[in-house]
């Protein structure tokens, strides 16, 4: 037993302490009558102690080796630093933006009680939304007994001015329990009290911590600050650091939340974006969706109007999910998407570096055998392998943390304005730790294959052939060449798919000239009916004229219609018309002037006239694929004068316009222009939408359109003045983003292969420079050595490249199931990305080839 | 690095004074009763074995193995001594202190005694 011990703990003790510790712990308690498990024991603890110094005291040594190694080769190093730094760059910048949307706990009091109810399905299972009618929301906080609170936050931030010439504050509204519900306290002031939602027109506000910081310098005052008249705000308290408004539409950026109560709760059409919950303690997502889908199925429950509403109809069922699901739910499979692609980029940066390794380990085979002759253990070859692996990524680490650092600026300009708010300082904690992870993690992977070639080398055996090279060596690089090419492939075929398809947004016509053009919203603060407008055609069409003429009044404006809808942004009409059809298409309500305000064209026919607006007359404009939806055969000039029924009466087609694009990107749907009297105003909608053409670079006079508006109207109204293509903005920031950035993977992916194969086929040429001399001499001639470099380079990346190929096919379908952004790309574009690559790939080893073919004979010869 | 200009650590320093002071008969465990008695520091053995290791790569002791014990199954023993550049070290090392503490409330008190 005391032998088998002794023998296994001294395994552990270094061979030169062995005896020595052995016949010291034999002196000291060999008389003791001590345990014999205790005294091996202290040996293994001795030996531990002893390996682990040793291992610490060799490993500076070591690195420093490594580091004049790595200087006495600059080309390799920066080849090597330049390769990991791309990897490690691009997961530093999607890491900072995807971090607090997919992996950091939420800033809430037990984030994981918190839930989000979303997506009730009205009418029919084609026309969803995420939305969730308030009172139903009321009414689920009241009635689930797995619910400790129920709360909103609508996801629209509006902006309000302290005082004139200082930049706005943007406030966005919440139910007031929003901080109970979310487990939060100020910490400065107080939370919001049922008194703050009492008084109509005055709210609440809870700054955030970080416009209380940079916009007030951490005054203790700045409580009971208040500001505005219509509605006032006050300031009640500070939120606490990194607060995120709980809802999945985005917004681009918070200053404060107010408390709103609304007065209508129980109206029917007054919806909010999805409500967050907090469970009770134990209480499941499961048993809430249980309730909630209970609630629903119950025909009696109090919110009984909305099913009554012929517009809503009845709710068909709602989802219960984790907020932190619910917040990224629009976003998701971007974010996915886009952490593979430069977890990949990662991965292929490391397969380059192990290339690189292979081949410097290779040329240096020699040297380490004599080392190996010498005594050095393998553990401390494969530890110097290991630590020129880990020096080479810790200095790209630092470039690439550095260059990030430096571009930060550029990259919250790339990234959509939604999705600002989340992304985290360059010098983040988070960021860097899993930084430094990912250069550890890449590290390790890229030195296991030069530290398992140490491990195999046989040094006899290089002694013998005298550093020359084997075949296992070329398959292992060869392998690795191809996974770079097939990461190529994929990376290029991503940017064909979504690059041309933004260039396509920006230069693809909307169908009407957004630049100058605004949308101003008039709102009364009260229905149409009680302003009149609702009690037929001329009352709507005195107000909209009212509204129209104070426009044109303003200085600078070149031209104004009243539209029910806002035509552009995505925010349609109605889709009965086209519906009836079986087809899906768009119904605007427009004003006399609308097309030459917006700058559309005219294809046949004319515009509406204003006496047939203000008479409410069966006319109507047809866009041109609604034209050719409705008659397919007719020429467009012979539309005009055509009947088609609406409803009940019978419509005269009197012009065909271009088509209008009004959600950039998506296809153009049918639409028919209809005069905004042939609508019924909806009750609850008390702003109209006025579309301005302004001159270059002006925009509405705000303050003097409201004073102009309330003398006309004799109410006060507020005003929203919003340029077109802002509203547009948002459509284009998503591929812009997908854009960049599968353009910036596919130019990352091309230059790391092309480091990689010049590297490889680099000194492949170097390696081989006393074979190829030998081969010179017997009578090859200098194309055939030029060819057998290429052969070694080139026949690896084609190999990869149809695995990528490969890979895109069978991808390409399911992801674009999920990105509709990316466009439809033929076996063509494939064939483009897959022949960029290999002439890459030829390009890359030219030059190398060139100089083997050029090698003389004699004078290898000689030197070896 | 150069012994010239490397620092003793506090158990290099202790470690390499026992190794002088008890001659070619330092090995690690007198040195370990001796830094205790004297010095009334308990090193664990671990420290003592990676402190020579340390030292003796670093060139100011140079060790060898001493015929295995004369008695059954007896092994050999690692004896250490002082290189020239070890007594320089611990001399250098003293003389910093020295000249560090000169003026302080710690060096008259140890003047006096001596």
């Amino acid at each position: 037993m005391k032998a088998w011990l002794t023998r296994l703990a001294l395994r552990c003790v270094p061979g030169s302490w062995r005896t020595s510790v052995q016949q010291d712990l034999e002196d000291e308690c060999g008389n003791a009558a001590e345990p014999s498990w205790r005294i091996a024991w202290r040996m293994a603890a001795i030996g531990m102690s002893l390996r682990w110094a040793f291992t610490f005291d060799g490993l500076a040594a070591d690195g420093r080796d490594v580091i004049r190694s790595l200087a006495r080769s600059p080309g390799f190093s920066l080849a090597a630093i330049l390769t990991v730094s791309i990897g490690i760059a691009a997961n530093v910048v999607v890491f900072s933006v995807v971090d607090r949307l997919l992996f950091r706990p939420l800033p809430y009091a037990a984030p994981d009680r918190l839930v989000q109810i979303h997506q009730m399905t009205f009418r029919d299972s084609s026309d969803s939304s995420a939305f969730l009618p308030m009172a139903m929301a009321d009414e689920l906080g009241r009635r689930t007994s797995s619910l400790d609170g129920i709360a909103w936050a609508d996801g629209y931030a509006t902006n309000t001015v302290l005082a004139p010439g200082e930049s706005p504050i943007a406030v966005a509204t919440v139910r007031s329990n929003t901080l109970r519900v979310l487990g939060l306290r100020p910490i400065v002031g107080r939370d919001f009290d049922a008194d703050d939602t009492r008084v109509p027109g005055q709210l609440a506000v809870l700054l955030t911590f970080e416009a209380w910081q940079a916009r007030f310098a951490h005054r203790a005052d700045v409580v009971g600050l208040s500001w505005g008249q219509r509605p006032a705000y006050r300031i009640v308290g500070v939120l606490p650091p990194g607060f995120l408004l709980p809802s999945s539409r985005f917004v681009e950026h918070v200053d404060g939340i107010a408390a709103s109560e609304p007065r209508r709760i129980d109206q029917p059409g007054w919806m909010i974006t999805a409500p967050f919950a907090r469970l009770k303690p134990g209480a499941t997502v499961a048993e809430v969706q249980g309730e909630v889908d209970a609630l629903l199925r119950d025909t009696s429950w109090a919110g009984s109007h909305l099913a009554s509403d012929p517009k809503l109809g009845r709710p068909a069922s709602a989802t219960v999910q984790p907020l932190r699901d619910g917040l990224n739910m629009l976003v998701r499979p971007y974010l996915w998407l886009i952490s593979g692609g430069v977890w990949v980029l990662l991965a292929a940066a490391c397969a380059n570096l192990a290339t690189l390794l292979v081949v410097r380990t290779r040329a240096r085979e020699y040297d380490s055998a004599i080392k190996s002759a010498m005594g050095a253990s393998a553990t401390r070859l494969v530890r110097h392998a290991v630590l020129e692996s880990i020096v080479l990524c810790a200095a790209a680490s630092a470039i690439a943390v550095a260059v990030c650092a430096a571009t930060h600026a550029a990259l919250v300009a790339v990234v959509p304005p939604t999705l600002h708010a989340f992304i985290v300082a360059p010098l983040d904690r988070r960021l860097i730790a899993a930084t430094v992870l990912a250069t550890f993690a890449a590290a390790l992977l890229a030195s296991v294959p030069p530290a398992s070639r140490v491990i195999r080398s046989d040094v006899m055996a290089v002694f013998r052939r005298n550093g020359s090279r084997t075949a296992t060596t070329r398959r292992g690089s060869g392998w690795l060449l191809a996974a770079q090419a097939a990461f190529g492939v994929v990376a290029l075929a991503g940017a064909v798919m979504t690059v041309p398809g933004f260039m396509g947004l920006l230069w693809r016509s909307p169908g009407f000239e957004p630049s100058n053009l605004y949308v101003v919203t008039v709102n009364h603060g009260a229905s149409m009916s009680s302003l009149g407008a609702r009690g037929g055609g001329g009352a709507r069409v005195a107000r909209a004229r009212t509204m129209r003429d104070a426009m044109r009044g303003l200085p600078h404006v070149r031209g104004a219609a009243v539209a029910l809808q806002v035509p552009f942004g995505g925010l349609g009409g109605s889709r009965e018309f086209w519906k009836s059809r079986g087809l899906v298409g768009e119904q605007w309500s427009v004003d006399s002037g609308y097309f030459q305000t917006a700058g559309t064209a005219l294809l046949a026919g004319r515009d509406m006239r204003d006496d047939e607006i203000a008479a409410g007359a069966p006319v109507a404009v047809l866009s041109e694929t609604g034209a050719h939806a409705l008659w397919p055969d007719v020429p467009l000039a012979d539309v005009p004068g055509r009947s088609i029924q609406s409803g009940t009466s019978t419509v005269t087609v009197v012009g065909v316009s271009r088509d209008i694009r009004a959600v950039p990107g998506q296809p153009v749907l049918p639409t028919i222009f209809a005069p905004l009297t042939a609508t019924d105003a909806d009750d609850v909608q008390s702003g109209w939408p006025v579309v301005v053409r302004m001159d270059e670079g002006v925009a509405p006079d705000r303050a003097l359109l409201i004073a102009r508006l309330n003398a006309a109207f004799g109410t006060s109204a507020t005003v929203r003045v919003q340029s077109v293509e802002d509203l547009m903005a948002p459509f284009l920031d998503r591929p812009r983003f997908l854009a960049v950035l599968f353009g910036s993977l596919a130019f990352a992916a091309l230059g790391l292969t092309l480091v990689g194969l010049y590297a490889v086929a680099n000194l492949e040429s170097l390696q081989r420079r006393f074979e190829i001399g030998v081969r010179v001499a017997l009578g090859a001639s200098g194309r055939d050595i030029a060819a057998r470099i290429f052969r070694s380079t080139v026949v690896p990346v084609v190999a990869g490249v149809t695995g990528g190929l490969i890979a895109v096919w069978w991808a390409s379908a399911s992801v674009r199931a999920t990105v509709g952004e990316l466009s439809v790309t033929g076996p063509r574009v494939y064939g483009a990305a897959a022949a960029l690559l290999i002439a890459a790939a030829i390009a890359a080893s030219w030059l190398p080839a060139r100089r083997a073919a050029r090698v003389d004979p004699a004078t290898v010869l000689r030197e070896s | 690095m150069s012994p010239r200009t490397s620092l003793l650590g506090e158990v290099e320093q202790l470690v390499l004074l026992a190794v002088l002071r008890l001659g070619d008969e330092a090995y690690a465990v007198p040195i370990r009763d001796l830094v205790t008695r004297e010095a009334g520091i308990t090193l664990s053995r671990g420290t003592i074995y990676v402190t020579l290791e340390r030292l003796e790569r670093k060139g100011y002791v140079t060790s060898w193995f001493s015929d295995p014990q004369s008695v059954r199954g007896g092994k050999a023993r690692r004896h250490f001594r002082l290189k020239p550049a070890g007594l320089a070290a611990v001399r250098a090392s003293k003389r910093a202190i020295d000249r560090l503490a000169a003026g302080t409330a710690v060096m008259p008190l140890s003047s006096k005694k001596a």
